[in-house]
């Protein structure tokens, strides 16, 4: 076999080197799944500072509105008091929160096609070898095609032990299953149970202060329609949350069908059902960024 | 002897929500009477929603402590693979640390031979920047 022959039958594997390891990864799913996991983390963060200042706000609002003798500073000072320690409590969500996101990252970082591959670095060794120059002479000790053929076989060697361990890692990561359902199923009952609680909270009572508002508009007509029109603006504020908190969870259910799949999947490429999962993930957080931009 | 009651994260969420809606309701009460209701009483009315307002940021928290409980034997299984992981990551990171060596290595070799004591020092620059990782020197 001459050099170039050798070259022409090392390029198949030197593309799919993890033939030899049983089948291709799927690096590209995994990918895609990686981003989107890190773009729910991102959308979940604002919702452990809106509790804070939902529970804030809806005191401070109430106390404007039906206080008699309302002192301003008083009422903030009790509203800090009453939510600071909600802050503290949030931290256990902000660790679950931020564990997936190192997951996602991690996940992302081993799926990096570059990672297992060794092109400067060879690049780098081939063009120094061509420096080499036989003993007492001036002529290169390597001609072109032996320095092809040893660092062709060398990248190839390397790229065949890395990249086992680099799939290995990453269906490591993914069989890691139930873990990031607990999670993720824990942020989600975090959106629902609490932060959706604050909301509700609010909203029941923004019904009842625009019937305190009717009572003073007989006396103070001016104030009690100003004080109206910031109760509805900050009404559809609190629906646009909750729509938040709804594509929240939906992106959750689809990013947990989507790792079902991608932990049975990874070794196909070209699964379309893996393909449709992870696109319907992706719409999914696509909703959810533009919803949280509204909400926040 | 008194018996220790175990919530949910649910039951601690449901909990809340009823202080809450009881709040509502004193606070709809004292707006619905607010011409009829004497000064100390709507404060006293005022406390009372106070109080429940408190236990509601209570019960919301104890929620947040038990859902934390319950998911942390996940965290910490998912905190051991994303570090078994990172080492994978090092590893890999590693071998090219190796062939960035190696080239270096060559290079000090052809440069001693060359008796170039200029690039004999920028090549043993290399070998000793690819072996603390630093790309751009060992470029």
């Amino acid at each position: 076999m001459n050099r170039l022959s050798l070259a022409a039958t090392l390029k198949p594997a030197l593309l799919c080197g993890s033939l030899l390891l049983g089948g291709c990864a799927n690096l590209a799913a995994v990918n895609s799944y990686a981003g989107d996991t890190q773009r729910l983390t991102a959308a979940f963060e604002p919702m452990l500072a809106g509790s804070s200042h939902s529970c804030t706000a809806k005191y401070l609002r109430k106390k404007a509105i039906t206080t008699r003798d309302f002192d301003a500073v008083a009422a903030e000072k009790a509203a800090a008091t009453l939510c600071g320690p909600i802050a503290a409590d949030n931290k256990v969500m902000t660790e679950l929160n931020g564990l997936l996101g190192q997951y996602a990252d991690t996940l992302s970082a081993l799926a990096d096609e570059q990672l297992p591959s060794y092109k400067d670095e060879f690049g780098g060794l081939k063009d120094s070898l061509a420096t080499v120059k036989r003993k007492g002479s001036a002529d290169p000790l390597f001609d072109d095609g032996k320095l092809s053929a040893i660092t062709g076989l060398a990248s190839h060697l390397s790229r065949i032990a890395t990249q086992r361990a680099q799939k290995a890692a990453i269906r490591d990561l993914l069989d890691h299953e139930a873990a990031v359902l607990a999670i993720t199923n824990a942020l989600n009952d975090y959106a629902q149970h609490n932060y959706r609680g604050w909301l509700k909270d609010e909203q029941r009572e923004l019904a009842l202060l625009r019937e305190a508002l009717d009572n003073a508009g007989k006396t103070e007509p001016l104030a009690a329609n100003y004080l109206k029109t910031q109760l509805l603006a900050e009404e559809k504020q609190i629906a646009a949350r909750e729509q938040a908190v709804e594509a929240f969870s939906t992106s959750i259910r689809e990013l947990q069908q989507a790792h079902a799949l991608i932990k049975q999947k990874y070794d196909q490429p070209d699964d379309k059902a893996l393909a449709a999962q992870l696109k319907q993930f992706a719409l999914a957080i696509a909703k959810l960024d533009q919803q949280a931009k509204a909400a926040f | 002897m008194a018996q220790t009651i175990k919530l949910t994260d649910k039951q601690a969420y449901q909990i809340a929500d009823t202080f809450a809606q009881a709040s509502a309701r004193i606070l709809d009460f004292r707006i619905a009477h607010s011409t009829v209701l004497s000064d100390e009483e709507a404060t006293e009315l005022e406390k009372a929603e106070d109080r429940l307002d408190q236990a509601v940021v209570l019960f919301r928290g104890y929620g947040i402590q038990l859902q934390g409980a319950q998911a942390e034997e996940a965290a910490s299984e998912l905190r051991g693979a994303i570090d078994n992981a990172r080492d994978t990551i090092a590893t890999i990171h590693s071998v090219k640390q190796v062939i960035s060596a190696g080239t270096a290595l060559v290079d000090l070799t052809v440069a001693v031979l060359d008796r170039d004591a200029k690039g004999a020092l920028a090549a043993s620059r290399r070998i000793g920047a690819a072996i603390k990782g630093d790309a751009s020197d060992a470029a």
